[in-house]
């Protein structure tokens, strides 16, 4: 059997349909990664497929891939093909040793130009909130593991929330949660 | 919960800008240069505070005189 997937419309706040954020996720199978970047707030980024220069005049020869996973403030795991794993502190505080930004950025734990195989969005129930396991040819895989939401201090309140993870790509943002929401937003 | 803040604050300063998800991704980036080349916030943990991000976009945007 042969699918269609049609990207081109607004999907709002869609709670626990895996199957349809499976849809948006399966443009990423086959895209090759390319690095891996902490942005602020230690937020860690995965970008695939063709590159382009960055858009801002303040970070000329800054790459950025055509899709690129955020990771948002969500724990998250990536066990390596050559055997060894990294991890947030929020998932075993005790495990391991430290590992600088910078370290994390040059040392190819998924290895550049593995292909993605597969990108598959679950349940994590205790969470309440969708998770996401991304398996790349290399033998390495990434999990994005959300806890549960906390209350907002005082000061955070007028904030907005914090999806659990997103993806951007040439056809628009996938945001999932927070809770077990997602949505897509197409590029305008 | 500070992380997260970082990033809810990111995200209010591009809805408050009007940028796409490309110009906010690469409006945290640029904050995450600042920081590694030694810029400070004036927040307890060095980190900017909200008006200090939203000073940054003009420079961001090199509009910045």
């Amino acid at each position: 059997m042969t699918n269609l997937i049609d990207l081109r419309g607004t999907r709002a706040a869609i709670p626990g349909d895996l199957s349809g954020v499976q849809n948006y996720l399966a443009q990423l199978v086959g895209e090759p990664f390319r690095f891996a970047r902490v942005s602020y707030g230690d937020e860690l980024t995965l970008h695939f497929g063709d590159l382009r220069p960055a858009k801002s005049p303040k970070l000329k020869g800054k790459p950025y891939g055509a899709y690129v996973f955020g990771a948002r403030g969500s724990p998250w795991i990536v066990k390596s093909g050559s055997h060894s794993l990294v991890l947030t502190g929020d998932l075993d505080g005790h495990a391991g040793e430290p590992v600088r930004k910078e370290d994390l950025e040059a040392n190819a734990l998924i290895a550049p130009d593995a292909r993605v195989l597969a990108a598959t969005a679950f349940v994590v129930k205790p969470a309440n909130a969708l998770g996401i396991e991304v398996r790349f040819s290399d033998g390495s895989t990434l999990r994005i593991l959300p806890t549960p939401t906390e209350a907002d201090d005082p000061a955070d309140a007028a904030l907005p929330p914090l999806a659990d993870w997103e993806l951007a790509s040439p056809a628009g943002l996938l945001s999932a949660g927070p809770g077990p929401t997602w949505s897509f937003k197409p590029k305008t | 919960m500070g992380k997260k803040r970082d990033i809810r604050q990111i995200e209010a300063v591009a809805r408050e800008f009007g940028m796409d998800p490309e110009e906010r991704r690469e409006f945290g980036d640029y904050i995450e240069d600042c920081k590694r080349l030694g810029e400070r916030g004036s927040a307890d943990t060095g980190d900017f505070t909200y008006a200090e991000l939203c000073a940054k976009v003009p420079e961001f945007r090199g509009e910045a005189s």
